[in-house]
C-alpha cells in the first residue's frame, strides 16, 4: 500500500535525474555553444500541468535540486525557483483541458521564459548587462523553441504515464 | 472535507519546502564548507556516470563520423599534400631564422620565457545545465593532484581556470563566460589590457578586449598572452588575436575584440597546468 503511493515519487525522481544527465552530459556532445532545450523546466511545467499543484511543487523541487547538484553555485536557489514555477503551473490546470497539445506548449514556453527572465535579472542585470533584447533572441528564444518542440513529442507520453500511475494509485485505495 | 484538508497540506508543504530551500541558500553563502561537502558527495556519484555517457557518445560519434567524413578526408588529403610542400619550404626558411634568433638571444642574454609546465590531460565530461554560462566539468580531480586556480589550456590556448575540485572531477570556468576577466599582454609591444568574456559575443566566437592605452602600438592581428601581473594566470599563455580596435569615447583607451586561440565550439580534451602562479603571498 505504502509502496504504491510512493511509486509516483520514485518515478519522478528517476526521470528528473535522467533528464539532468541528458542535460549536462549528452547535449554537450553535440555542441558546446549552441543553446540546449531545458529539460528541467519541461518536466516541472508538464508535471505541474497534468498532475496539479502538489505534484508540480514536488517535481519542481526535485528538478531544481538536481540542477543545483549538477552545477550551479548556490544550493537551493534553483530548487526554490522551480518549485514555485511547478506550483503555478499546477494552479492553471483547473481551467484547461489537458488533452489539448497547444496549451502545454504555450505554458512550457511561458515557464521557460519566466525562469530565464529571473535568471537574467539576478545574474546579468545586476551586473549592468542590460540588453535583454539581444539575450532574448540569442539565448532565451532558441532554448524556448527547442524545449517547446520537445513538449510536442513528449507530452502525450507524460500524460499516458500520469494516467497509468493514477489508475494504479486508485487501485491501491480500494 | 478531504479536499480541503489536502489543499491545506499542499500549502503547508510549499512553506516547508520553501524554508528548506532558503536554509540551503543560507548555508551556501554562510558555510562554504558544508556546501562543498554536499557538492563533493554529489560529484562522487554523478561524475562516473557522466564519464560513461561521454565515452559512449564519443564512440558513437567516431563511428558515424568515419562514414560521413570519407569524402572530406580524401579532399582534405589532397589539400594537405599541397600544404606539406608549402610548409616544407617555409620550414627550411624558419630553421634558418631560428639559428639567427638563437644567436641574437644569446647576444641579449634573454632567458626562455616559456618554461615547460607540468600538465595533466583531461576530458570534458559535462557542462553546466542552462545556457547562460559555459563552465564545464573535467574527469580529473583532487586524486589526480588538481587544485583550484590551476590554469586550463587546449591546443596551445587558454581555456579557463579550475574553480572547484572534487575527488575525481573538477569544474572549469571558461574565459568566454560572461563577466570573466583575464589580464592580458600584447606579445609584440608588451602593452597590458583586459580580456572580457561576453555572452552577447559568444555566437560570433569573440571576446572583448579593453583598457589598451591609446598610444600603444597594439594593432589588429597581434597576439595577446596572459600577463605577468595577473594574480592567477601563469604568464605567457596564448589567449587569442586582436581584431577590430576602436578608440574609446574617453580618449584615453582603446578597446576591441579578440579571436580566442581555442575552438570553444568543439572542446573535448584540455590540459590542466599543474603549477599554480606563485604570487609571493601566503595562501
Amino acid at each position: 500500500m505504502f509502496l504504491r503511493s510512493v511509486l509516483r515519487k520514485i518515478i519522478v525522481i528517476g526521470i528528473a535525474i535522467l533528464a539532468a544527465f541528458i542535460q549536462t552530459a549528452v547535449f554537450p556532445l553535440f555542441s558546446f555553444q549552441i543553446p540546449y532545450p531545458n529539460l528541467m523546466i519541461l518536466l516541472t511545467s508538464v508535471f505541474g500541468f497534468i498532475a496539479g499543484k502538489r505534484e508540480g511543487m514536488y517535481t519542481g523541487f526535485i528538478c531544481g535540486l538536481c540542477a543545483d547538484l549538477f552545477g550551479g553555485t548556490v544550493l537551493g536557489f534553483s530548487a526554490l525557483l522551480f518549485m514555485y514555477l511547478g506550483y503555478m503551473n499546477g494552479m492553471i490546470r483547473r481551467f484547461i483541458y489537458e488533452e489539448d497539445i497547444i496549451f502545454p506548449i504555450i505554458l512550457v514556453a511561458a515557464t521557460d521564459f519566466a525562469y530565464n527572465f529571473i535568471y537574467f535579472v539576478l545574474n546579468f542585470m545586476l551586473r549592468n548587462r542590460l540588453q535583454f533584447g539581444y539575450y532574448f533572441i540569442h539565448t532565451v528564444l532558441p532554448e524556448i523553441i527547442f524545449t517547446a518542440v520537445l513538449v510536442l513529442f513528449s507530452y502525450k507520453q507524460f500524460l499516458k504515464l500520469h494516467k497509468r500511475l493514477l489508475r494504479y494509485e486508485e487501485g491501491s485505495e480500494t | 472535507m478531504k479536499k480541503l484538508n489536502h489543499k491545506i497540506r499542499t500549502k503547508h508543504m510549499l512553506w516547508i519546502l520553501s524554508g528548506i530551500c532558503i536554509a540551503l541558500i543560507g548555508i551556501s553563502f554562510l558555510l562554504p564548507g558544508v556546501r562543498s561537502a554536499v557538492k563533493t558527495g554529489a560529484a562522487y556519484v554523478i561524475t562516473p556516470i557522466q564519464r560513461g555517457i561521454n565515452r559512449m557518445g564519443m564512440w558513437f560519434a567516431d563511428k558515424t563520423d568515419t562514414f560521413k567524413e570519407m569524402d572530406e578526408v580524401i579532399a582534405e588529403n589532397e589539400r594537405l599534400k599541397q600544404r606539406v610542400d608549402e610548409l616544407t619550404e617555409e620550414n627550411s626558411m624558419l630553421v634558418q631564422n631560428r639559428y639567427e634568433l638563437e644567436r641574437l638571444r644569446e647576444l641579449l642574454a634573454l632567458g626562455n620565457d616559456y618554461p615547460d609546465y607540468d600538465t595533466a590531460a583531461a576530458k570534458v565530461i559535462a557542462k553546466e545545465s542552462g545556457n547562460w554560462f559555459h563552465s564545464f566539468n573535467i574527469d580529473i580531480g583532487k586524486n589526480q593532484g588538481i587544485e583550484p586556480d590551476m590554469n586550463v589550456i587546449s591546443g596551445g590556448g587558454l581555456v579557463g581556470i579550475v574553480t572547484e575540485v572534487y575527488e575525481n572531477s573538477a569544474v572549469v570556468e571558461s574565459i568566454i563566460d560572461d563577466g570573466y576577466n583575464v589580464s592580458g599582454k600584447c606579445a609584440s609591444s608588451s602593452d597590458l589590457c583586459i580580456v572580457n568574456g561576453d555572452l552577447s559575443l559568444i555566437e560570433s566566437g569573440l571576446l572583448r578586449i579593453t583598457n589598451i592605452m591609446k598610444d600603444s602600438t597594439v594593432k589588429e592581428g597581434d597576439m595577446i598572452l596572459t600577463s605577468h601581473i595577473s594574480s592567477k594566470y601563469l604568464p605567457g599563455i596564448l589567449i587569442g588575436y586582436v581584431t577590430e580596435l576602436t578608440e574609446d569615447s574617453n580618449d584615453l583607451t582603446k578597446s576591441g575584440y579578440l579571436i580566442p586561440a581555442v575552438d570553444f565550439e568543439h572542446i573535448e580534451e584540455v590540459l590542466v597546468i599543474k603549477q599554480l602562479k606563485d604570487t609571493g603571498g601566503e595562501k
